[in-house]
């Protein structure tokens, strides 16, 4: 019998420099040629989670703060918590680390399967951006993390601008391979390229409230 | 060339648009650029102004002082040259004196209108006036408030007062008590400039005789064109519009469609106040040629499953957003898949088939009013079949639902409905407090159906979990372990009309699966199957796929659906519930049925048309060759009077000019397998 591993939903045609097996993923953590950026990473394997209650407010999922409006981002303890509306949020873990257990609690849905996420970063990312979304997403007035909901190249999406240098996004699963080749060809312009998951953990490295 | 464009040149990319230029202009921004350019040192030789007043005198002063020839009530009435203008007449509008200029560019204007686009679209209704020589709303939609442009307002400061105005306007129509503030604006408004006088037409001596006064310079519509349609009796401006292509191009009702209205009154001799411009429709703003050269990027979905059905030699076809497996070989009556299916075993990839939770307190409330069913009996460990319907009774829908835990359920939709259930669900509850959740877990699984007779067996292999048909019978839910430690939801179901397994697996997982059940099913003979098998299996079951065998004209009941009907709940309040009780004992109702060809020279195909002399009395929903009756089986929808079992019916099938009829006998649709057996064992 085959050992049981696990499939994301796209694979970048490029060379690999540095992967490693992580709870089953194959993750990428560099490629060859990574170069200056911006980089296109795949973030698939992190885990993810929909919190939904009806009163959200008093809420701690995993012992977050909820953020208080629609739209807002908080980033605590290495997960980013995001509001989409009145009683449901995301929760995204943006570091490998020991796989989590979903909690018994019946507000919990895993997620992890049902997205693709990906990570736009590197001095371009918002330029990146706006080659493939007329979202405005460094809209003045607002503090980053912030998410906005809306289409990317078409596609629904949940959109964290985390800072200038880093856009998050997730949407469905199965757009994942025709998404990433579209976004890379799109803005082949600002040398958008494939990157590995050790530039994400260096940005991430780099937030203070991480 | 247009003033902008001079303008332009000039001061953005600092070339000379012209060494000697001649301006006729109907505005001030025409006396701005015309000062401008001679301030860089352009030579101006004059400026024709269609005006005879309204001009802002300090212009004139500066014009005087520049040494500019400035002509009030003029406009250019000739151009000379070919490639390169050479010369332009001057004349004033009503042809008495003419003065020709040697020159190399004529900068032309008509003057400014309303921007009144974006509030024609949304309803507002126009006529010219003559005060202003603007198009002005006569009649705004309500709660609907306008300011800066679109009313005619060029001043900075009367634009941005005119938004104060308009936006407190607003605040008072949602009841806000801000009288106060906006009287203070409409005072402050008061002091401002008003509107900027439009340009009236410009008509001058040559118009209407030469071939090229344009009206519309996106479609070349000219004055002419103009006169030949009210002389054919296209004499309003909308049947001009159409006549003649007016403002069909992007600038629609701006330059054309208001130069067509003052057109059309001058060229009738009806008073201008009277005319109206045509119709704007979105876009307002258009598209640009970037948009149209950008590529287009193919987006689509793919399964959890794509790379393994490519590396069996799948032929994909899109279905709705996804891109699925229609055959696995070249022959498209797919007999050895579905001959495969129905000995052996097959494999299916029907990872794009919707997938749900719903929970909270009042999860069975919500799912009790979108099905047509009684959800109190959705049990766990069991399947439970039902169906959704419209408010006219029509079947939208169908799928599975089980309870998975306390006030938890989980069920599947099709795959074309799955991107709107939520918001179907929130629809027709929407004035229900209602508490509960709903996530869309679609492509969080995918889902691998197991069918055929050695499907059990098939199964057993990778899993160790009971499937005897005690443990585990027909339309029972189990969560079982496959493989080394991979967490399935097992759904026993029978789409195809065999014993099936349909397995509902994490997406990331869903590779390792299959090849899982590909190597153990290597002694059973397991192969895939698509989509195209899988129609002809299920249509031989009679199983309906809804929008195939279902349409507006035809209810849950006449498609044979009415079993699903929990008709004694009216308290639910079932979309679709009073469509239903009003036409179930409907007299003339079309029907679904089943019907077989035994000999016919001609090929039936969906879509043929089923005939009674030369009524068309019903059509062909889906025909393929039986792998059971070896010959022409389907399912038709027919008007009532031609349902009855074992009668015949005519078929029509039209090939361009030729018209084949043949001969189908009606049987019941679900002919294969009637008392489900195969299902059972």
């Amino acid at each position: 019998m085959n050992a049981v591993y696990r499939q994301g939903p796209l694979t970048f045609d490029c060379e690999v420099a540095e992967k490693i097996i992580h709870d089953g993923w194959e993750v990428v953590l560099s490629f060859e040629d990574e170069s200056d950026g911006p980089w296109l990473v795949d973030l698939c394997h992190l885990q993810r989670w929909d919190y939904q209650h009806t009163d959200l407010d008093s809420q701690k999922p995993f012992g977050l703060d909820v953020p208080a409006e629609p739209g807002q981002v908080l980033l605590q303890d290495q997960k980013l918590i995001t509001r989409m509306n009145r009683t449901q949020a995301a929760i995204w873990k943006l570091t490998r680390g020991d796989a989590i257990k979903t909690p018994e609690a019946v507000n919990f849905t895993d997620l992890t399967d049902a997205h693709c996420m990906l990570a736009v970063l590197g001095q371009e990312a918002a330029r990146v951006m706006e080659h493939v979304s007329n979202l405005d997403l460094l809209r003045p007035g607002k503090q980053a993390p912030f998410l906005t909901q809306g289409p990317v190249m078409h596609i629904p999406c949940q959109i964290v601008t985390a800072d200038v240098d880093c856009v998050l996004m997730t949407f469905s699963r199965g757009y994942g391979q025709s998404f990433a080749d579209a976004m890379l060809h799109a803005a082949s312009g600002c040398k958008l390229r494939p990157g590995g998951e050790d530039l994400f953990g260096r940005w991430l490295s780099g937030v203070g409230d991480a | 060339m247009q003033v902008n464009t001079a303008w332009r040149l000039a001061r953005t990319h600092a070339i000379a648009p012209g060494k000697r230029i001649v301006f006729s202009i109907g505005d001030d921004l025409g006396l701005e650029a015309a000062l401008d350019l001679a301030e860089l040192g352009l030579n101006v030789l004059a400026v024709a102004d269609a005006r005879s007043n309204n001009q802002n005198a300090d212009l004139l002063t500066r014009l005087q002082s520049a040494g500019i020839e400035y002509l009030s009530g003029w406009a250019a009435s000739s151009v000379t040259g070919s490639k390169q203008v050479r010369g332009v007449d001057l004349s004033d509008l009503i042809g008495s004196q003419t003065r020709s200029f040697k020159c190399d560019l004529l900068v032309a204007s008509a003057g400014q209108q309303a921007v009144i686009g974006p509030l024609s679209t949304a309803g507002a209704q126009f006529q010219y006036c003559t005060e202003t020589g603007l198009f002005e709303a006569t009649e705004m939609p309500p709660n609907l408030f306008s300011a800066g442009r679109m009313t005619g307002l060029t001043h900075p400061g009367s634009i941005d007062t005119s938004g104060t105005i308009a936006g407190l306007e607003a605040a008072a129509a949602c009841d806000r008590d801000v009288s106060t503030s906006l009287e203070a604006a409409r005072k402050a408004a008061a002091k401002l400039p008003g509107k900027t006088k439009g340009c009236d037409l410009v008509c001058g001596p040559g118009i209407g005789a030469g071939r090229k006064a344009f009206i519309c310079f996106d479609e070349d519509g000219t004055f002419k064109t103009a006169v030949q349609s009210a002389s054919q009796g296209f004499d309003v401006p909308e049947l001009a519009k159409r006549f003649g292509g007016f403002g069909l191009g992007p600038g629609q009702y701006q330059v054309p469609g208001q130069n067509l209205a003052m057109a059309m009154s001058k060229i009738n001799g009806t008073p201008i106040e009277n005319s109206q411009g045509t119709t704007v429709r979105p876009p307002l703003v258009p598209l640009t040629l970037a948009t149209c050269a950008g590529p287009r990027h193919d987006i689509h979905k793919q399964t959890p499953l794509h790379r393994n059905q490519k590396a069996l030699g799948g032929i994909f076809r899109n279905a709705g957003v996804w891109r699925r497996v229609r055959y696995f070989s070249q022959d498209l009556d797919c007999r050895p898949e579905i001959r495969n299916v129905r000995e052996n075993v097959g494999l299916l990839d029907g990872s794009s088939l919707g997938k749900f939770r719903i929970y909270g307190p009042d999860a069975l409330r919500a799912l009790q009013r979108v099905y047509v069913s009684n959800m109190e009996k959705t049990r766990q460990g069991r399947c439970k079949y039902s169906a959704m319907c419209n408010d006219t009774g029509n079947i939208v829908d169908d799928g599975v639902i089980t309870r998975t835990g306390d006030d938890d359920y989980y069920f599947t939709t099709t795959s074309n409905r799955a991107g709107i259930t939520i918001e179907w669900f929130r629809y027709h509850t929407r004035y229900e407090d209602w508490d509960f959740k709903l996530v869309n877990l679609t492509d969080s699984m995918g889902s691998i159906n197991i069918a055929g007779p050695k499907a059990r067996k098939l199964l057993q292999k990778v899993t160790k979990e009971d499937l005897s048909n005690e443990a585990l019978p027909y339309m029972a839910y189990k969560e079982l372990v496959v493989g080394d430690g991979v967490k399935a939801r097992c759904l026993r179901l029978g789409f195809v009309g065999e014993l099936s397994f349909e397995l509902h697996v994490a997406a990331s997982s869903c590779q390792y699966v299959w090849e899982l059940l590909w190597e153990a099913g290597q002694e059973f003979d397991v192969q895939p199957f698509g989509m195209e098998a899988q129609n002809c299996l299920r249509a031989e079951k009679g199983h309906v796929i809804i929008g195939t065998e279902s349409e507006q004209r035809v209810t849950l009941l006449d498609i044979g659906m009415g079993f699903l009907w929990a008709r004694d709940d009216v308290v639910s309040n079932k979309i679709g519930a009073p469509a239903l009780r009003a036409c179930e004992n409907q007299q003339g109702r079309m029907k679904l049925v089943g019907f077989k060809v035994a000999e016919s020279a001609v090929t039936p195909q969906d879509g043929d048309i089923v005939v009674d002399g030369k009524n068309i009395v019903g059509y062909v929903c889906t025909t393929r060759i039986s792998e059971s009756l070896d010959c022409n089986y389907g399912m038709a929808l027919v008007n009532d009077g031609y349902t009855t079992k074992g009668e015949e019916i005519r078929m029509c099938q039209a090939l361009g000019k030729r018209h084949d009829e043949y001969t189908a006998t009606v049987i019941p649709p679900h002919f294969y397998d009637p008392d489900s057996e195969r299902l059972r064992m």
